[in-house]
């Protein structure tokens, strides 16, 4: 059977394309998570600490 | 009185033969070699039951299985269950810690799903049709269960090849991936330094990122939900912190078993009849091509990275992008030390190992969605 080289560079072309774009998604998602967790984190320990002083 | 008792020599074929070699050898590499022996003995000895003749135990009456491992490959391979739910109890074993410290590592993973694109363009031109060349270049994911599942969808009278071909090559990390890291890398860019200890990750970050990763995941491309989905989930259920029993089964006795029956399965698959054709040795070449242009394209992405990061990370650990948890991270450690004695990569180069589990889960995603 002959093969479909438009389609086949399409899902190709497509599917590199794609695996890369979730991925750089889930990277720059976990990065902000990160981010703002960490200022969470920061702000909580900061205001508890303010409490202890007082 | 001879004629009433068939022993099984009378059903003898040099194909039987062959294939009672094959899964002998498979036997060998398992105990002897201690590679992947989990999967390979089974897998063998599988292998030398279906052969020996007048067995029956992959009988089919009327489309209907009778023979024992028949019932088991249409329960949990026909079904895609056995090979989802390994994918719990990988999730159930994994840290996912060194990917959350450093998420540009999610971006090795991609880079080495290049090989699985590769192979599908060579056999394309070898002459498979584009189902064929998919499940066939999925094992430049060097991930069993995720080369299963997408066989199973696209071309299933290739899995028992591409089944084998995976968890051989999966094996063979070790002896494949040190020649190619080497041939792709400098001797200096190999002593390149790197910190071992990464940020210290929040509790909270591991519990979102299953349930965050699954979502964007899954949104973007919905055919990985099987996959992706358990990965996760086991993940969660280890990371929770309220789920440990759960946990504890999903990684222990429950993948256990399902490993059983998987290697049970994919061997009783391997009849002469269905491996000793032409297809089955070009899908083992395919297969290592894949492989090998992988871990090329995984140490290549790096030095790319390289090229834009002001702290520059060592190339190896881009070999690891390949999903062969965690025999290609510990490659990427002995050849780390062997380069530079202060360099301790492992946990550097298991976020790029995760991280190619996610990409080649999200690339069997893709194709099914594509031409599933």
């Amino acid at each position: 059977m002959a093969v479909d080289w438009a389609q086949a560079w399409q899902i190709g072309g497509v599917g590199f394309g794609l695996v890369f774009a979730v991925l750089i998604i889930l990277a720059l998602t976990m990065w902000l998570t990160g981010l703002l967790l960490g200022k969470l984190c920061t702000n909580d320990s900061d205001s508890s600490d303010k409490n202890k002083e007082d | 009185m001879l004629d009433l008792f068939q022993t099984g020599f009378a059903g003898l074929t040099w194909g039987s033969v062959m294939m009672l070699i094959i899964g002998g050898g498979l036997i060998y590499l398992g105990i002897a070699r201690k590679m992947e022996p989990l999967l390979l003995v089974p897998i063998g000895f599988a292998i030398i039951l279906v052969n020996l003749p007048f067995g029956d135990l992959m009988q089919m009456v009327d489309g209907e299985p009778v023979g024992f491992l028949a019932r088991v490959f249409e329960s949990g391979i026909t079904t895609e269950l056995i090979p989802i739910f390994i994918f719990l109890g990988l999730g159930a074993m994994t840290d996912f810690g060194p990917i959350i410290a450093n998420p540009k590592t999610l971006l090795l993973g991609a880079g080495a799903q290049f090989g699985v694109y590769f192979a599908f363009f060579v056999a394309l031109f070898l002459g498979f049709d584009i189902s064929e060349a998919a499940a066939i270049g999925i094992i430049g994911g060097a991930d069993g269960p995720t080369s299963i599942f997408l066989s199973n969808k696209l071309a299933p009278h290739l899995l028992g090849s591409i089944a084998v071909a995976a968890y051989t090559y999966m094996a063979l990390v070790p002896i494949i991936q040190p020649p190619i890291i080497k041939l792709f890398t400098t001797k200096k860019e190999r002593e390149i330094y790197m910190k071992p200890q990464l940020r210290a990750v929040l509790p909270a970050e591991k519990i979102l990122f299953p349930i965050v990763g699954a979502t964007i995941i899954i949104l973007l491309v919905p055919k990985s939900a099987p996959l992706i989905g358990m990965f996760m989930l086991g993940n969660l259920l280890k990371e929770s912190g309220v789920t440990d029993r759960l946990a504890v089964t999903s990684s222990g006795a429950f993948i256990d078993v399902l490993t059983i029956l998987l290697g049970l399965a994919v061997g009783g698959f391997m009849s002469a009849d269905n491996f000793l054709r032409a297809d089955s040795l070009l899908v083992f070449g395919l297969g290592i091509v894949a492989f090998a242009v992988a871990t090329a394209a995984g140490v290549l992405m790096a030095r790319l990275m390289n090229v834009f990061l002001k702290e520059k990370i060592n190339p190896m650990i881009g070999a690891a992008g390949v999903s062969a948890v965690p025999m290609a991270a510990r490659v990427v450690q002995k050849m780390g030390q062997q380069a530079n004695p202060r360099n301790f990569l492992l946990m550097q180069a298991m976020g790029p190992n995760i991280a190619g589990v996610i990409g080649t889960a999200t690339v069997a995603g893709i194709f099914l969605g594509l031409l599933g």
